[in-house]
């Protein structure tokens, strides 16, 4: 049920328009990349490719939910067996697959990636994993765009606040989603430590637990018992 | 199948309650009606059934199981049409369909076979979003039988259908009530009622003063009297008369002999008159 219930949201997706979006953007990117020194280009590279997990990924997560709410198909799909964690994974695996293009294609074609592969894929996955579910509890509770930009806002100064706190708090900054996402990505190999990557692998994970609790309680509130 | 015990419902930070210990029973294979009007608690009855509205107070045992404690597996038995067509509209009616029978184990009616029961064969490659009204509708009933469940609640299920295509729904609704599904309808649809429901219930306030056939509602509520409409010498006339001994009424007689006859009719009551008589409301 769960690569089936995927490939509807792939495909969902695609006849929204999604992936042109993407398309377009990527190609965008691209073209900057390309403009630019190779100095900065490791850097700009991965705060795209931060921007495309998070940004991006959490305006298109919402405009899922806002569209199935809009069509009134959330009410017919939680009276099927269908389970909830099972339709959260489902959104979840969608966007981490288009994630995962986006970040490759903008990472491989204008060589800005100079970090270790695996690293840059596995923070690609838990950031993009984590910021689905984000964008999923605030979806459930939001009833139009600016309710739903109202909640990402609000939500997104709260993560993204310890990019700032890193020039001051540097010890405190890294328990945050997107400072271990940015560490795990630019960290030249011959400089990343095994610690290092266990401890942003696991504050990732952390995220994750949390983002998908959150999602299931918003969910379970605003949705199926509404 | 469905036995409901004293249901008490009250939604958060609301005074008074939705339904007010409302009691009923509907047996296998039968078609039960719920009438009222908008806010009666109609819907609220169908969640609080579908197992969507969990914290009541009283029993609602679904096929002896408490709908508190069902799982997702129960959905397997149970199939949901509601009054507005819920369908992705970029996908075209056998994606919906196929994406919607992805949920199910149980085993299932063939898509394409319901596609040309309910006329939209030609159409199931076009996308949700050109249908009309009427085809969303008949897109939206065989969405929710498409898993043959034994349970199917149907919400206005003939709103914005054409009679013809109204009476090929109707026909469905029956064939499937006499393959073994017992039907919860709900509509403020008189004609359908009378015509599909095996028993029916009049809501009103969250309270069901009323659950009885549609045949003994009219017998109760509705005249004994047969009224003709006839031409004597020309000129139209009305008389109406009792229907006891109407076989001895010379007057009877002697119209039915003498007069040119226009039109006879027994006065029965029809739904929309109990309605109205029982609980004082209009049904919109």
């Amino acid at each position: 049920m769960l690569l089936k219930i995927t490939k509807y949201d792939i495909l969902f997706q695609f006849k929204q328009g999604f992936y042109l979006v993407y398309g377009i953007l990527s190609l965008i990117y691209i073209l900057i990349l390309f403009n630019l020194p190779g100095d900065v280009r490791t850097e700009v590279t991965a705060y795209l490719i931060l921007s495309d997990t998070t940004i991006i990924g959490l305006t298109f997560v919402g405009a899922l939910v806002l569209l199935e709410k809009q069509q009134n198909v959330l009410q017919s799909l939680f009276i099927t067996p269908l389970k909830l964690s099972t339709y959260l994974a489902g959104k979840m695996l969608s966007l981490v697959f288009i994630s995962l293009i986006v970040s490759a294609v903008i990472g491989f074609i204008p060589g800005g990636m100079i970090g270790n592969w695996l690293w840059t894929l596995v923070a690609v996955i838990l950031s993009s994993m984590f910021f689905t579910f984000f964008g999923l509890g605030i979806s459930a509770g939001a009833n139009s765009l600016n309710d739903y930009l109202a909640g990402t806002i609000l939500g997104g100064l709260i993560l993204g606040a310890p990019v700032a706190l890193f020039f001051i708090w540097p010890e405190i900054s890294v328990v945050f989603p997107v400072n271990a996402t940015i560490d795990l990505m630019i960290t030249p190999p011959e400089v990343q430590s095994v610690k290092g990557i266990i401890a942003d692998v696991s504050v990732l994970i952390c995220w994750n637990i949390l983002g998908y609790l959150f999602a299931r309680y918003q969910f379970k509130k605003y949705v199926l018992e509404r | 199948m469905i036995a409901v015990k004293d249901l008490l419902f009250s939604y958060k930070g609301q005074n008074l309650p939705t339904l007010k210990n409302i009691s009923f029973r509907i047996d296998d294979q039968e078609i039960f009606g719920f009438l009222g009007p908008s806010g009666a608690g109609k819907s609220t009855t169908q969640k609080v059934l579908t197992g969507v509205l969990k914290n009541y107070r009283g029993s609602v045992m679904l096929r002896g199981r408490e709908v508190n404690n069902i799982s997702r597996k129960f959905y397997e038995n149970i199939g949901v049409a509601f009054e507005f067509p819920n369908l992705y509209l970029k996908f075209t009616a056998l994606e919906n369909l196929e994406l919607f029978a992805s949920f199910y184990q149980c085993e299932k009616y063939d898509a394409e076979e319901l596609l040309q029961r309910v006329g939209l064969w030609e159409d199931r490659n076009l996308r949700v979003e050109a249908f009309s009204k009427g085809m969303r509708m008949r897109l939206n009933f065989i969405r929710s039988i498409l898993h043959k469940p034994r349970l199917l609640f149907l919400d206005e299920p003939t709103a914005g259908l054409d009679p013809v295509n109204a009476r090929m729904l109707k026909d469905f609704i029956l064939e499937l009530r006499d393959k073994g599904t017992t039907v919860f309808l709900t509509t403020h649809n008189m004609n359908d009622a009378d015509e599909l429901c095996d028993r029916l219930a009049f809501m009103i306030e969250g309270q069901l003063p009323i659950i009885d056939t549609p045949e003994k509602l009219k017998l109760q509520h509705g005249k004994k009297t047969v009224k003709v409409k006839y031409r004597l010498n020309g000129q139209p006339e009305t008389k109406e008369f009792e229907l006891k001994e109407l076989g001895a009424n010379n007057e009877f007689l002697s119209i039915i002999n003498k007069a040119e006859i226009e039109t006879i009719h027994t006065q029965e009551a029809t739904l929309e008159d109990i309605f109205i008589q029982v609980t004082g409301k209009q049904l919109a």
